[in-house]
């Protein structure tokens, strides 16, 4: 009988973790749950070698197909490695993608800001960019605060944040100054304190809290200058929404309100 | 502790029972070699038994045993032990099959056995390394359970790796 295939994805990212590209490709096809294994091995983990590897394998793909979608799915312990992805994500950018998604597998807690800041210059570098998701990553700009000329976001339509935690508010009003086209915003327990939403194309705002997040550094506030705002979805514990403001600007035509 | 005070090494006992009601005494230095007992043993202390629900007697025997020879082999640091247990190793895993390093591997991982994980992962990569997928399948009788078609389209999308 198959057992193999029925250990743990994180087992069999450690049996991927010994074989080549190659080899893993192979395996991608064995079955469902090796594809799934497969697609989100964090490859970046090993030896530079490794990178180097993936370096090829993306140049490869380069020859006959276009990237559109780049989806990373990767454990980021440290600031080499982020830098290793921000090697792939530079040479993507060549390709004018459209849709750039990237995972932490590792936990935000174990990481500084320092840590994740080589990623931000070669991804907001990205000027194809209609969307854009980042999951488990904390975010900081170098400081002073980038101009308009190193974040060229300038096509943004939607922009996703889950577990991200922002140094302060500057990082936030950068990213939105410099997507003006934004119309669909998702923020899911973002880590910081109080939130500015300046966005005049902004369509859809969904700010989605739960419990899990640490106390204090969730949004407490939240004030919104969104002219063209039709949806607002909140979704938090009620102990969050006694704290949430909102400036009389608001005409969202849907306004949902979730309390537990 | 009490007639031992002159040596170095502590040659305290830790009862270690499976979910089947197997126990196994070993010294804390072999039990130690595995994360989750090393954390249990630091955070309790003074506790004897441990309870291990997720395993079962006939491969936590089988995990203490590889402990067993890599804390004796570890307390020696000699160059030629390093050969002894790189072939003990390569033993070890010569003729498991694959119920048996399923098992081993669950039981290896919940136990936080790094290096363990690491042999047993190692032995599974070799059993795919440089092989067919349908030898790879009938090597671990995969079943392709892919939609007609999606198996040829993924393969088409990985053309560099079935050249």
């Amino acid at each position: 009988m198959d057992r193999i295939s029925g250990l743990p994805e994180c087992i069999l990212h450690k049996i991927l973790g010994h074989l080549s590209p190659e080899s893993i490709a192979r395996a991608s096809v064995l079955s469902k749950s090796w594809r799934s294994a497969c697609i989100s091995f964090p490859d970046f983990t090993s030896s530079e070698n490794h990178t180097f590897q993936h370096k090829a394998f993306l140049k490869h793909m380069n020859d006959d197909m276009q990237i559109r979608e780049l989806f990373i799915s990767a454990l980021v312990p440290d600031a080499h490695t982020a830098s290793a992805i921000a090697q792939v994500i530079s040479l993507a950018r060549i390709q004018n993608p459209s849709s750039i998604k990237l995972r932490s597998l590792s936990s935000i807690w174990g990481n500084s800001f320092e840590d994740h800041e080589p990623l931000w210059d070669s991804l907001f570098a990205c000027s194809s960019l209609y969307e854009l998701s980042l999951k488990e990553f904390r975010m900081r700009f170098s400081s002073p605060w980038p101009s308009t000329s190193t974040l060229m976001t300038s096509a943004l339509r939607k922009l996703t944040l889950t577990n991200v935690v922002l140094e302060d508010e500057t990082a936030m009003r950068s990213i939105l100054a410099a997507s003006p086209l934004l119309e669909d915003l998702v923020l899911v327990d973002l880590g910081l304190s109080k939130l500015e939403v300046c966005s005049p194309k902004l369509k859809t705002l969904r700010i989605l809290l739960t419990t899990r997040m640490m106390s204090g550094i969730v949004v407490s506030s939240v004030e919104l200058e969104a002219m063209n705002l039709q949806y607002l979805d909140l979704c938090a514990p009620m102990s969050y929404c006694r704290y949430l403001q909102h400036t009389p600007l608001l005409r969202a035509r849907a306004y949902h309100l979730h309390l537990d | 502790m009490s007639s031992s005070s002159t040596t170095t090494t502590t040659t305290r006992l830790l009862m270690l029972k499976a979910s089947d009601g197997v126990t196994f005494e070993v010294e804390e230095a072999v039990a130690t070699k595995l994360g989750a007992i090393n954390n249990m043993v630091e955070e309790e202390g003074s506790e004897d038994l441990i309870c291990l629900p997720n395993v079962n007697g006939k491969f936590l025997g089988m995990v203490l045993e590889w402990c067993k020879k890599h804390a004796n082999n570890n307390t020696n640091s000699d160059k030629g032990n390093d050969e002894v247990n790189k072939w003990w190793d390569k033993e070890f895993v010569m003729d498991l099959d694959q119920n048996t390093l399923y098992h081993l591997l669950m039981a290896a991982d919940y136990l936080s056995g790094t290096e363990l994980v690491d042999l047993l992962t190692e032995k599974v990569a070799s059993m795919i390394r440089g092989k067919k997928v349908e030898e790879i399948r009938e090597t671990f009788k995969i079943k392709s359970d892919f939609l007609p078609g999606q198996e040829e389209e993924i393969r088409k999308k990985n053309s560099w790796a079935f050249e």
